[in-house]
This record gives C-alpha cells, structure tokens and sequence, in this order.
C-alpha cells in the first residue's frame, strides 16, 4: 500500500475544488478533497484507477501508474447540470426541475460570516427577501416573493427532512451543505398547508468516504457602529428652548423654559453648572452626595450630585462602541460506504456594537449514516447552547431612542465619576451614573446605566434539532424510508431592574422577572419511492404520510424588594413577598397529519412533468374544517432538445417551465381560532369586591370570539420560467414570472366593541395578490489567469389586497404607537400601506395661512400646511389618506467573484429600490415631543419668519400638532449596501504540507463598508425588522430607533488536515 | 381523529361557566371593569375618575406634564376633537366591555342549566348585573349623548356583530329601566362592602332623573336616600379621600374598589390615574409623569369673601362672577430653588388646600409643596398639582402597591352623601324651593367650616349662606351657587365638565376660562405672571362640543350591508 497525494481544480478557473469524491475504481477506498482541492489516497500496490467525481463536474479517471502524484482538473458538468437537489421528500436533478427552485450552495452562504442561517439568504436568491434586527442572536425574517397573508409571512423550513418554523438561530451556518428555495406552488406543495409561504430546504453536511479529513475554521474581527444621527448639543438645545418659548408667546428671559438656562433679554445663554441639584456657581454647603434612592433627604439637601456637561454629550458615541466578533469550528468528516460520519464543533461569540449586548452560542452536530445491504440507518443531530444578552425591542423604549432622546447637557456619570468597574469611586458597583432627575431634563434614563445595569441580564437557550432515518431498497428502484424528527426549545431568561436614582420617572423597588418557556415539536414521516426507467420514459412516484405534534408552554413569576443587589442573591425567594406575582398562560398544542404523492415523468431530456398531492388535516380547525387538498403540476420542455434550436450554436441548453398549484397556511397566530373563551384574569377580570384594600376576588370574562367554520388559506399561483445557458456556458440565465393570489385568507376584522373585548376571530374572507418576477443572470469567464463571476439577481413583486372581506372600506390597522395607528391594511392598496395626513410644506407667510385650510387653531405662517383631501376647507379626521408604501419596487443583489493565481477577491452587493419608511424616530427629534434632546434639523431648518422656504414648522414649545402621522415621516429607504468585500489567499500545497497541512487559505474580509441611500435615520434595512412576534408584517417598514448593522473587519483562516 | 382531539388549554368554554361559581365570577368580572382598567386598552383613556374628559376637557384642570406628552390629552383639553382621538376609542371600549360582560352574565344565569342557585339568588345576580349594565350606559350617555343601549336581547356571545345596533334611540329610558330594576331587586345592605346596593340604585336613578331635568322624580328618590339610607356626612371633609379605615365610609354610597399587594403588578389599584403624580420622586407616587394640574382657575374659585363666601354673582353662566379677576397668589414662574413665601392672608374655603397641592402649604404629611421641583414643566401647565388621590407619607407601605407606588388602594367614592345633598339642592331650586335648597347647600359649608384644616397657617373662611340669602338674591343667584357648591365640593373628581353639560352653561364658562386662563395672571400685590398661554384662542362650540365624537374606529367597525349603523354626533 502506498499513498498518493494530489489536487482537483476546475479547469476554467483554476481553484481546488473542495468536496471531491476520490475512489480507487472497483474497491471502497476513498476520500474527499478539502477545502483547497487537495486530497491524499491509500492505494493498493498494483496501482489501478483513481475516479474523480463531484457534483456539477464531469467524472474523470486516472490511471495510477508509478505515480504518486496526480494532479487533475475537472470540466464543469454545466451542459449536463447533474447536480441533484433535495426538493421535497426525495431529491430530484437540479436540471429536471419544473418548478421555481434557487439553489444557494455552501460557499456563497459562509461568505458573510453571520450568526444566523437564514441571514445568510440576503441578497443570494431572487424572490427572497431578508430582514433582520441587527443585535447580536436577534432575529430574522424570510419572506418570498411578497406578502401573502396579513397573518405568518414565514416560510417553512425543513432541515435534514425536519420541517420548523423558528427563527434558526440555534442551527450552526458553518453546518449548511447547500439550501434549496421553492419558491412556487408547483414545487412546493409536497409541503401542502405549511407551503403557502414558501419552502426553505436545508441539507447539512453530510460525511463522504475515505480517511478522516479535518478542518478547522476561524474567524476573528472588529465591528464598527456606522451613522449617527446629528442631534443638538448642550448651547443648540438651549438655543432651541429660547426659540421654542418665544414661538409660543413667553418671554424665556423671564419665564424661562428650562432650569438649567438662563436667558438675557436677548437670548444671551448662561447655562448652569451643576443640574442635581440645579446650581449656577459653585455648589452651597450642606449639600451632601448620596447614592440612596430612599434617603429621605433626596433633592432637598441630599443629591447624587450631577454637574452640567456644557459641551454636551454626545450620547450615541457614548452607547456605541466598537465590538469583537469571532467563530471557531471543528471539523471531521470522512468513513467507507458502509459507514460515514460528519461531526462539528462550533464556538461562536459576538458582542453587539451596542455596549452590553452580545451573543454566544455553543454547538455540535453529528450527522452519521450506517449501512449493510439494503438498509441504511442514520442521524441528524445538533444540540446547542446559546447566550443573548441586551435589548429585547426595536421601539420607543430601548436604549438607541434612549440615547436620542436624553439631554445633552446630562454627563454620563455623577461627580462620582460612575461605579468602580467603570472607573469611578461610587461606593455602589451599580450607581453614579447622571440621569434626568432634575427639572426640565426630560424622562429619557440614561441609556448607559440601562445597559449597564442589564447587562447579567441574559437569555439562555437549549436546542436539539435532528432525526433519525431508516431507509430500505425493498427492489431495484422501491424504497421505502422513515424518519423521526425532534426539535426541542427551552429558553431561560433572568430580567433584573434596579433602582435607579438618577432618572427621572425612577423605578422606586428593585425586582427581578423569570420567564422560562419550553416547547417541542414532533414529526414522524414515512414515504415509499419508486424510481424506473424504461426506455425514453423516466419515473418517479413517491407516496407518504406524516404526523406533526408540537407543544409549547410558558412560566413567568416576579418578586421585587431585593434586600441587596449583588447578582448572586438574584433569585425569586429573595425577593419581597408582597410585590409576588407571576402568570403561566396557557399552553398552546396542535397537530397535523398529511398524506402526500408525487409523480416525476420525463420523457427523454425534452419533456419533463411533477404531479403532487397532498392532503393535511389540522387540529387548528373544527372537525368539519379540519382537512385542505392541495393539488400541483408543472411541466416543462427542454426547446434546446428541438433540431431547430440546436443550430443555435450559442445555445447550450434552454427549457420552458410551467407550474401551477394551492398551497396552504395554518399559520394563524390563535391555535384555538375554533372556540368562543372565557378566562380568569388577575387584572382583567378580578375585583375587591370586598372591600379589603389588599386582595381580590377572582373572576371571568370573555376573552375570545371563536370561529368554528375557519379553514385554511390556500394559495394559487401560478409560474412562468425559463432557464437558459449561453454562449458556451458562460452565461446561465433564469427568469420566472409568478402569480400568486391568496384567498380565504383568514383575517381578523374588526368588530365593533359594544360586544366586548375578546380576541377577534380570524374568518376566511381576505384575498391577497402578489405579481412579479424573478431573474437570476450569472457570467463567467477567464482571460488568461484573471478568471471572474459576475452574478445578478433581481426581484419584483406586486403586492396588493384585493379584499378584506364584503366592505370595501374594511380597514386593519397597524399597532398604534403614541400617535394613532401608521399603517393600514386595505383592499385595493398594498398590505401595511402608510396611513395619515398628508403635509403640503410649511406655510410661508400670513397670506398662505389665510387661504389654508385649517386644522383647529394650528394653521398659521410657519406651520404645516396639512392637505384637506375631502375638500371640506377644515382638516379633520377624516383628511387622514395614504400616505405612503413600504414595498419595494425591486431588490437586487450581486455577486462578483475575480481570481487571479492563488487570489480570490469577492464582493457582494444588495439593496432596495423604492421602498418607503416611516422614520418615528423623528417624531421624538423634529417636534415638541417631550422635553427632549432635537435634531440639528429642527433648530436650523425651521421656519424663522415670514416668507421663509422651511422645512419644519416654527419652533414653539406649545405645539402639539406638527408631529400628528404625516407625509413629513415617510422617507425613500432605497438603498445599495457593499454587504461584503473578501480578498482570500491559498496558500500554495507545497508550502502548507511542510506544516503538516493539506490546505490552508487566509482571508480577509469587510462587511457592510458603505451604505448608499437618502434614508436619513440610522439604517435603511429595516423592513422587515419586527420580526420577533407573529403578525407583525401588517405594520412594517416603521423605524422606531432600531438596531443599525455593524460596519465589521474580518480575518479568517480555513485549515485542513 | 382522538389525534386531532386538543382542548384549548387554561381556557373555559360556556357551559363549564353555566354553575353558581361561574355565574359569580363572571359578575365578578362586570365589576372589575368599574375602574376602568382591564379591557384591553390603556386604564387611563377609561379611568373611573374621567380625569381626562370630565377634568382636563373643563376648567378644573389642565392636562399638566409637558406640551408634547400624551398629545391627543392636549387636543381634548383645548377642544381640537377629532374622532379618531384615541382616548374616545378607549373609554368607548372600557364601557361597552362592562356592558358586554354584563349582558354576557345576565343571559347566562337566566340558562335553566343551571340547578345551583335559587331563584332569588339568581334574581339578585341579574339585579346587580343590570346596575351594573346602567352604570356603564350612563357612563357612555355623558360622554356621546347618541349611543347604542346593548341589552342580553342584543347580545349574542358567540356572534361579535350582534350588536351592530343603531344609535338613534334615545338611551335614557332603558337606562332608567335598568337602575329601577335594581332599585326593586337589590337588598339594601350587602355584605361585600364593593357591590351595588338598592341605595346606590337609588341615587343613580335620581341622577339618570337629573340629567333629564326630571326633577320632582329625583327630588322623591334622593330625599328617600338622605332620610333613609342611614348615610352621614363624615365629621371631616378630607375624611372621603383618605384611604384605610376611611375607605368605604358612612358617607360614601357607591365606591369603586382598589386593591394593592394582591398578588397583581399593582394592577386593581387606581392605575387609571397613574399619570397623575407629582414629578419628583420625593414626592407621593416617588416620581412621574405630572398630568392632571388643578387651573388657575379653579383655585381662585376657592377664594371667599369678608364674609367667608364664594365670590360669585347672579347669572347663571357666571359671567358675573368675580373670583378669577385677581389670582390667588402662588409661585408660577418662581423656580423651586427660588426663596418664596406665600402670602397666606388671603381667606380660603379650607377645601382648596384637600384639593390641590400648592408651594408654601402643607402637603398631607409631606412637609411643605416645594413648588416647582415637584411638577415637570412649571412655566407649562402651572404650579398646582392634584391632591384628592394622594397618600400620606406615613402610609406609603400600607396603601401603596410594592412596587408602583402611584398604585394606591383609596377607593374613589363615584357617589357620596354630600353628593346627593347637593343634587337634592339642585331639584329644590329647580323646584322653586329656593330656601330649602339654601338649607342643603349650607349643610355642605358648615361641614367644611367644622372639619379639619390641611394647614392652620392659612387663613381659611367659610360660612354657611346667611338665612335668606337665595330667597332674596333670586333664583338664578341660587342655581350659581348649588353650581358653586359642587363645583368646589367635587373638584377633580371627574364630574366637572358634565355637569357643565347638563346645566346648559359649558359654552359661556368654557369660553370664559379659556380667554382667561390664557392671559397673563394678577395676583393682588401687582406680580403678573404667564398663565397657560396655548389656551389663547381655544373655542369651545355649543351645541357641537357638548358631547364628544363617537370614536371613528367604531362607526367603521359598525358597518351592516355596507353602511355604518352608528351615526356621528352632530358637527363632527
């Protein structure tokens, strides 16, 4: 026996080939090329064959010889496209699909280092789109060609053949072979009920035969906070408090609007200098400093004594700073064809730019199959363990707005200097910080002390994810396979509010909340499939079952009245007994059975047709809703087949495809839609009603309206698809155009009040549109050395209500905020429309005021000028319109791969292009919305005196009209994001082996470099940003202070062994 | 199908509810909606105490805080009414759920299922029920004027659309039916110290009568209740909001319950109300917020003359009174750190100083009101802060929640004796027994000149009307002053703005205060001050603004065959 090394590269571009299949011919010996290409083979003495084979490549073989080594390169197989993808429950060649399919492999999806699978989506599949909520372990949001539903836009994921639904965190991306999107019925409904959103299937890697191969990935890096907002300093706000009195008619030189400034006659600033208490000068004796929040001399001659940062502070750098980022993995893989096995360890650790924000995850995957004759046992398993620290919400109430909206003049810590971990000397490790207590300083705590003192507060998570398979060749093309799959959740969180003595509205008691939830879920599938040829004629009939059970439950309980606050007493016994609440819901279950077929026919290479049928009963509608059929077909022509067509030398291979099928959703957020409810509730429904001052009698009411004739929403769409290779295989272009419309829709409508308040039913009576089309386009080619790959992908779609139920004026609205509600939701117009006046400029003189329509006694010069749609010449209510549309008018992302020798440079490119936001943030920083700190916007931009061009209205500190949902807050979130930049080396075989190594490549890498857009808050990307709950689509594209991305710098080294 | 077969989970269907124990809770739960909080919207667009709608929409209050909080509060206080104000939404919904729940209780118990209870048993569910359903109504019928009367006829639980009925009907009879019907079933005393009694029916029918102006009717019922109930006037004014031992009082007749430390975040105390604290976290609350600020206006009201009475003339729409000519002095546009003494000499009904809380007096136990510090934005919304809703600092513990001090268990008394004394002065003068209402109005004064004093440093005075004094002045000075009265009586209690309504004169009296509370401020030494300067301009516009705007979300939602079958009020 001797070895035989060597490399695989393709022979176009001339870079290893990782994953390649090396068998010696007629034996079980063999192995696989790492991630350079390279490959080491045990061969028998006498020599023989060595075949080369990998997916998307022609086979090649070598005679041995006396060689010992055997350096090849591979053809792309792209005429032939052989590649066979994991479509349903079986898998299918890539080039025989008739469905709308984009296939994301592994190496584009690792290219952007990121915590989570399906972030890893953005920009790399047309039809797809991609939001997240940019904290670290935060969540994100997939959603394919448009909005369907009003209700759960999410697709269906299906992992090693076990579908989910979560947000995937838990699931390592290093561990991803390739990801499969079905996009349109055709392809999709072998998932029948849970499809209507689109299918995301995900294969992780699996083992290959031959010797243990090992790798070991690393990445470390920095990430950095982008855009500011340009807020007001300590003088401007001042300023601005000057100017907003004298709008409002006060003479700020004698009452004047803020204790810490002092006015002249004209507007001469003198600004305090200690603001607890509020001193100009030097501080009185007698005033002592105390750290207690119930120290009884508090603010009368005991303070924590706060001096006035005159400069201002500039509170996002203060809450923003740069953050580490780092992945190690482990790898091996390997076995015979009897045996093979695929483990992984994973460390994963970023903290977010958002100081005390972070996130770890610990995970292992062992994926390993066994087989003698006809039968194979197998395994998917990932167990995880993952850390989330820091905010919980992108709205008003996080510490980003926090940061906006506190005073400038607040330094970020009292004379103390903050406590001593921080590099103060309060005698506290959790006081000295300086907050809004005071007068005229806002409400907005500090934000530091917030994350501060948050920062033990932590999520912590468990996940098994993974199946057990068997599978069985009853005869030559039967065979019959089962799988058992778990996923299992459990999530313990540990929220602890201190007191906080520095803030203005101060939380008097300390008290602590532990939520824990657990839930599972349960599927067991069995399928027989049938695959045979004869003649020109293939077969493939698979037929199945499959059972569903989840179950999930909640348990929350709080205590307050902490004796101290040192992280190890933070446990619920130590609390009061008083303040003892806690809830524990109820538990949420349900189940679904299916019975599915399908039918693959191809008649030689040209015609090629899919029959699928599934029929699924769920336990979330009444027995005599319970079960929805969901037929599909499409068929498809290979044109390129034809002999007219084949003269067509710049023509390698074009197919027509058409599908057509119902899909359905369940996915309603009420699992016990069905029933009419009655409920115990502590705050809803219980009363003294004896009179005792401390203790309550429970009661009931109704909380729930139940509507028993709900079915499913079903989904017909409609694909149109062409594919086509060109000019020597150097262009592959795909373009599918698609028609979906989502009927039944269930839809919660609104239900006049005077019959209570319980949960309005969802009933089947929406109708929802979406229209686009796809297009994928990838060129490559090499000149000389210099090889490249250029990749475009681009997507449209229109969304659009046809109806919401028989009134035409039926109306959902989005959440409401402080202000009424943003979005509405309304037959004719695109889900989530914005909702609201709209605002025709700023009034410039009196003589406009007087021909303007007017809103109560508001209009005059210098203020908005709000439209009067209904042309009554008096703005009311009923002037409220659209205002504005959070869809985009496409999305696009591209992919440019150049190589020159050993060097690789990838750019990756995504963005948006006509899609609104509603900036929120802007009614905290350009209106008189509490006391506040204001856009530099609102100070110099606005109107002055008459005749001006402005664009906000008069300052004037008793306005509470201007920040009314207007057209004012509707911005164009178009953007171009560089998403990444990585420039990789592989290091050449002859040097690494001198270390001991098969491979070696080191990278670096920027992610999120620059960001074009005129969006003017803090990110563009922030469409689908509530993520998190059920529900939330239906008021998207609103900013209300979100989490912006990270600018990051990477460098990675990938090791074989 | 045993695998499809999932019980919703933690929840109750109907019939489990058909028994005595769900009969009871679920009229448990009719009660719980009395304070507003609980149905699903923010207690404070619902409250009980109607701070929002019956004080900060009147010339009680102002919204207080600062000019950009909680805007859609600012549009009420200035009369910019749109239907699409939140805050009508809320209190629609918090009502008409008590009418739901009302109705939902009603219909059940009358189920023959149900084989636990007596008849008399069951008969007394309804009657509390109904009280109940005509508190809510009422509630409604103040706020609208045109509203829709849900009863168990209507009501179909399962169906939310059943009550897609018209507003055109006028409300009152069924109202009346329902209070009558509790009057005739209830017992006299409960055990509960929270539920409804037939003394309580009593006075809400006489005032279902009162807003009707069916006064000899009222007259006969409230004349019943002050002779028979066995009701007194408390020895102390202050002695009706003092929480603890004076909870649920002799004098009190209908009281909504508040409950802390119950197991609940805090959540069945008076958090409808949990804006409206002082800003300081050395003050009661420890912290927040500052809505609800008494007016110039109103405390100005309290100010007597030599001869310890209102200074009030004869026009009815008291345009020829003459308190707010001069402002009592006090420390608007003085800052807390200012040094300040109040000029105490000027005589006071003592009521003022239980009412509202103002620098250089005493503050319950609290020491002095240091001015300023204690409220968010002075040169804003003024230098008073509300002070019937407080806690002694003694009791912090004792009657505040754990954690959320500004959750508190002092009851609010919706309906006392001194209430219907002065409902009665009302019918005598409306009767033309100008004497006997004196009489009644005098019982009020004397309790407040007898009670207890907030600060003895000031100078209170007040008298009972000298014999006479309404038969000779006429009867137009007699109405004034019962309006007087209870004006000053029930200051921020939330009634302010509707009895307003009800005595024809919001238009006059809402114009008046507005012009005035917008213009600078005088105080008798000369000192001017800025007074609320946003209310320059503010008109209120009779009859539009008499009532609200039904809530736009609710005709929408109202829709049948394609058209709203509630109508809006009129000129919105």
């Amino acid at each position: 026996q001797r070895k035989v090394t060597g490399k695989v590269v393709d022979s176009e571009a001339q870079i290893g080939i990782p994953g390649v299949t090396v068998l010696v011919k007629g034996s079980s010996k063999g192995t696989s090329t790492d991630a350079n290409g390279a490959y080491t083979i045990d061969i028998p003495q006498n020599g023989g064959t060595i075949v080369f084979s990998s997916i998307g490549y022609e086979t090649r073989e070598e005679v041995i010889g006396n060689r010992s080594e055997i350096n090849v390169s591979l053809n792309s197989d792209t005429k032939a496209l052989n590649e066979v993808v994991v479509t349903g429950y079986a898998s299918q060649r890539k080039k025989d699909i008739t469905g709308a399919v984009t296939v994301v492999g592994a190496k584009e999806l690792t290219a952007t280092p990121t915590a989570s699978v399906t972030q890893m989506l953005q920009g790399r599949a047309s039809g797809v789109t991609v939001g997240n909520d940019n904290s670290p372990g935060g969540g994100t949001m997939v959603r394919i060609r448009g909005f369907g539903s009003i209700n759960n836009n999410s697709p269906l994921y299906v992992i090693d053949g076990v579908p989910t639904q979560g947000t995937l965190n838990q699931i390592n991306p290093n561990d991803i072979e390739t990801m499969q999107v079905l996009k349109d019925a055709s392809a999709a409904s072998i998932y029948g009920a849970r499809a209507a959103n689109g299918v995301v299937i995900i294969t992780t890697k699996k083992g290959k035969p031959g010797e243990p191969s090992f790798t070991f990935d690393f990445y470390t890096g920095t990430q950095r906070p982008g855009k500011m907002l340009n807020l007001l300093n300590t003088k401007e706000l001042g300023e601005y408090l000057y100017q907003a009195d004298l709008g409002a008619g006060k003479n700020p030189s004698v009452t004047s609007p803020s204790v810490q400034y002092r006015f002249g006659p004209n507007g001469e600033q003198t600004i305090a200098d200690y603001i607890y208490p509020n001193v100009y000068g030097t501080l009185p004796a007698g005033i002592t400093y105390t750290n207690d929040i119930a120290d009884p001399n508090l603010g009368k001659t005991a303070y924590n004594i706060t001096k006035a940062n005159k400069e201002g502070t500039d509170w996002q750098d203060v809450i923003f700073d740069p953050a580490p980022i780092s992945n190690f993995q482990l790898g091996a893989t390997g076995g015979s064809n009897n045996a093979k096995y695929a483990i992984s360890a994973n460390y994963f650790k970023q903290d977010g730019i958002l100081r005390y924000t972070k996130y770890n995850r610990y995970s292992v995957r062992a994926n390993t199959e066994f087989k003698k004759g006809r039968f194979t046992l197998g395994e998917n398993l990932t167990v995880s363990y993952d850390e989330r620290q820091g905010i919980t919400n992108n709205d008003e109430s996080n510490p980003i707005m926090f940061a906006i909206r506190v005073h400038p003049i607040i330094p970020v810590f009292d004379i103390t200097g903050g406590p001593a971990a921080l590099g103060g000397t309060n005698s506290s490790p959790y006081n000295g910080f300086a907050g809004s207590k005071g007068v005229n300083l806002g409400n907005a705590p500090n934000p530091l002390a917030r994350l501060y003192r948050e920062k033990d507060n932590i999520t912590k998570g468990t996940h098994i994810f993974g199946n057990v398979f068997a599978e069985l060749d009853i005869m030559p093309g039967l065979k019959a396979r089962t799988s058992l799959g778990l996923e299992y959740n459990q999530y313990n969180r540990s929220e602890y509010f201190h007191r906080d003595i520095e803030a203005a509205e101060a939380r008097a008691a300390n008290s602590l909340n532990v939520i824990n939830n657990f839930d599972r879920s349960l599927t067991w599938f069995n399928t027989l499939n049938y695959n045979k040829e004869f003649g020109a004629h293939s077969l493939n009939v698979l037929v199945g079952t499959e059972a569903v059970t989840t179950y999930s439950f909640g348990f929350q309980a709080n205590r307050s009245g902490f004796a101290f606050d040192d992280l190890e007493y933070r446990y619920l016994d130590a609390g009061a007994a008083a303040g003892l609440n806690n809830s524990g819901g109820g538990a949420t279950i349900s189940a679904l059975f299916s019975q599915f077929g399908k039918v693959n026919y191809a008649f030689k290479d040209i015609y090629l047709a899919d029959f699928t049928l599934r029929r699924d009963g769920s336990s979330r509608f009444s027995e005599a809703n319970r079960y929805g059929i969901f037929p599909a077909f499409s068929v498809g022509v290979r044109l390129s087949e034809y002999a007219f067509m084949k003269e067509l030398k710049f023509l390698n291979d074009m197919k027509v495809r058409l599908g057509w099928g119902k899909t359905g959703n369940q996915l309603i957020p009420n699992v016990y839609n069905a029933y009419t409810l009655y409920a115990a509730d502590p705050i809803r429904n219980a009363y003294d009603i004896g009179g005792t001052g401390s203790s309550i009698v429970g009661g009931f009411d109704l909380v729930q309206f139940g509507n028993p004739n709900g079915k499913w929403e079903t989904t017909t769409s409609t694909n149109l698809g062409l594919d086509a290779v060109l000019f020597n295989s150097k262009l592959e272009v795909v373009v599918d155009l698609y028609n979906r419309v989502t009927s039944d829709m269930l839809t919660q409508i609104a239900i006049p009040r005077t019959s209570g308040t319980g949960t309005i039913p969802f009933t089947n009576i929406g109708e929802v549109q979406n229209k686009g089309i796809d297009v994928g386009l990838t060129y490559r080619d090499k000149i000389g050395n210099f090889r490249y790959q250029v990749g475009l992908n681009v997507s449209h779609y229109k969304n659009k209500v046809i109806k919401l139920n028989n009134d035409p004026n039926a109306t959902i609205f989005g959440f409401t905020t402080r202000l009424p509600a943003i979005s509405a939701t309304k037959a004719g117009l695109p889900i989530a429309s914005y909702y609201g006046y709209i605002v025709d400029g700023v009034i410039k003189d009196d003589a406009e005021a007087a021909a303007a329509p007017k809103f109560g006694t508001y209009t005059r010069a210098g203020t908005f000028k709000f439209r009067d749609i209904n042309g009554d010449g008096v703005i009311t209510a009923a002037d409220r319109t659209i205002i504005g549309n959070p869809h985009p008018d496409f999305t696009y992302g591209l992919n440019v791969n150049l190589g020159y020798k050993n060097w690789d440079l990838t750019l990756f490119a995504q963005g948006s292009q006509g899609n609104e936001i509603f900036n929120y943030v802007r009614y905290w920083t350009d209106f008189n919305t509490f006391q506040g700190n204001r856009s530099h916007e609102m100070l110099y931009d606005s109107w002055k005196k008459q005749g001006d061009v402005a664009k906000l209205p008069r300052l004037n500190s008793g306005d509470a009209t201007s920040q009314q949902i207007s057209s004012y807050f509707i911005e164009d979130g178009s953007y171009l994001r560089l998403k990444n930049v990585q420039l990789t080396y592989s290091i050449p075989t002859g040097w690494s082996k001198k270390v001991g190594l098969s491979s070696a490549q080191i990278y670096v890498q920027g992610q999120n470099m620059f960001t074009l857009t005129k969006y003017t808050g803090l990110d563009p990307d922030i469409n689908l940003r509530r993520s998190g709950n059920d529900n939330q689509d239906i008021h998207m594209g609103i900013d209300e202070g979100a989490y912006p991305v990270a600018k990051s710098y990477l460098v990675g080294l990938r090791l074989g062994f | 199908d045993e695998f499809f077969d999932l019980k919703p989970q933690g929840r109750a269907s109907i019939d489990q509810l058909k028994n005595k124990n769900g009969v009871n809770a679920l009229l448990i739960g009719v009660y719980s909606l009395l304070d507003g909080v609980g149905s699903g919207n923010t207690g404070r667009t619902s409250t009980s105490s109607n701070y929002v709608f019956g004080g900060v929409a009147s010339d009680d209050a102002v919204k207080g805080t600062d000019a950009g909080d909680q805007p859609e509060q600012s549009f009420i206080e200035q009369y910019n009414w749109l239907a699409d104000n939140t805050y009508f939404l809320g209190k629609w919904w918090g009502m008409y759920d008590g009418v739901a729940r009302a109705n939902e209780v009603i219909q059940i118990v009358k189920s023959p299922e149900i084989k636990d209870m007596t008849d008399a048993e069951k008969n007394q569910v309804i009657a509390e029920a109904r009280f109940l359903r005509g508190y809510y109504h009422f509630e409604c019928k103040k706020m609208w004027n045109n509203i829709p009367y849900i009863d168990e006829t209507v009501y179909v639980a399962a169906d939310p659309n059943s009550t897609k009925i018209p507003n055109t009907t006028d409300a009152w009879p069924k109202i009346e039916a329902d209070f009558d019907f509790a009057v005739k079933n209830l017992p006299a005393t409960q055990s509960q110290k929270g539920r409804a009694t037939q003394w309580a029916a009593k006075a809400f029918l006489a005032k279902a009568y009162l807003f009707q102006k069916k006064w000899a009717p009222a007259k006969a019922l409230l004349e019943d209740v002050l002779k028979n109930s066995g009701k007194r006037l408390m020895a102390n004014y202050h002695e009706n909001y003092r929480n603890g031992a004076y909870n649920n009082n002799a004098e009190s007749i209908f009281e909504i319950q508040f409950s802390i430390n119950d197991g609940t975040n805090g959540d069945n105390g008076n958090v409808g109300d949990n804006l409206n604290w002082p800003y300081a976290s050395t003050a009661p609350g420890r912290g927040c917020c500052g809505f609800y600020q008494p007016s110039h206006n109103l405390v100005n009201a309290f100010k007597t003359d030599a001869n310890g009475l209102p200074m009030i003339g004869s026009k009815v729409d008291g345009s020829e009174d003459t308190f707010n000519d001069v402002d009592l002095p006090n420390d608007q546009g003085i800052t807390a750190s200012t040094a300040f003494t109040l000029d105490k000499s000027i005589p006071v009904d003592p009521r003022l100083d239980w009412t509202v809380g103002r620098r250089g007096v005493n503050f319950l136990d609290w020491g002095q009101m240091p001015g300023s510090s204690w409220v968010r934005d002075q040169t804003y919304a003024g230098p008073f802060i509300g002070k019937k809703w407080m806690y002694y600092l003694a009791e912090e513990n004792s009657s505040t929640h754990s954690t959320n001090k500004r959750s508190t268990n002092n009851n609010f008394r919706v309906i006392k004796l001194s209430t219907v004394i002065l409902w009665l002065a009302e019918c005598e003068v409306e009767l033309g027994n100008l004497d006997a209402a004196q009489d009644l109005v005098n019982q009020i004064r004397n309790r407040a000149k007898t009670g207890s004093v907030q600060d003895a440093s000031v100078n209170y005075k007040v008298e009972p009307y000298p014999a006479g004094t309404f038969t000779s002045k006429g009867a137009d000075f007699a109405r004034n002053a019962v309006h007087m009265e209870t004006r000053l009586e029930f200051a921020m209690e939330g009634h302010r703005f509707f009895d307003l309504v009800r005595w024809g004169i919001a238009a006059p009296v809402l114009n008046k205060y507005a012009k005035e509370e917008g213009a600078p401020g005088k105080e008798p030494s000369g000192r001017t001050f800025v007074k609320r300067g946003y209310m320059v301009g503010k008109t209120f516009t009779a009859p539009k603004n008499n009532y609200f705007p039904l809530p736009q979300d609710e005709i929408l939602n109202s829709q049948k065959d394609g058209k709203p079958v509630l109508v809006q009020n009129p000129g919105y």
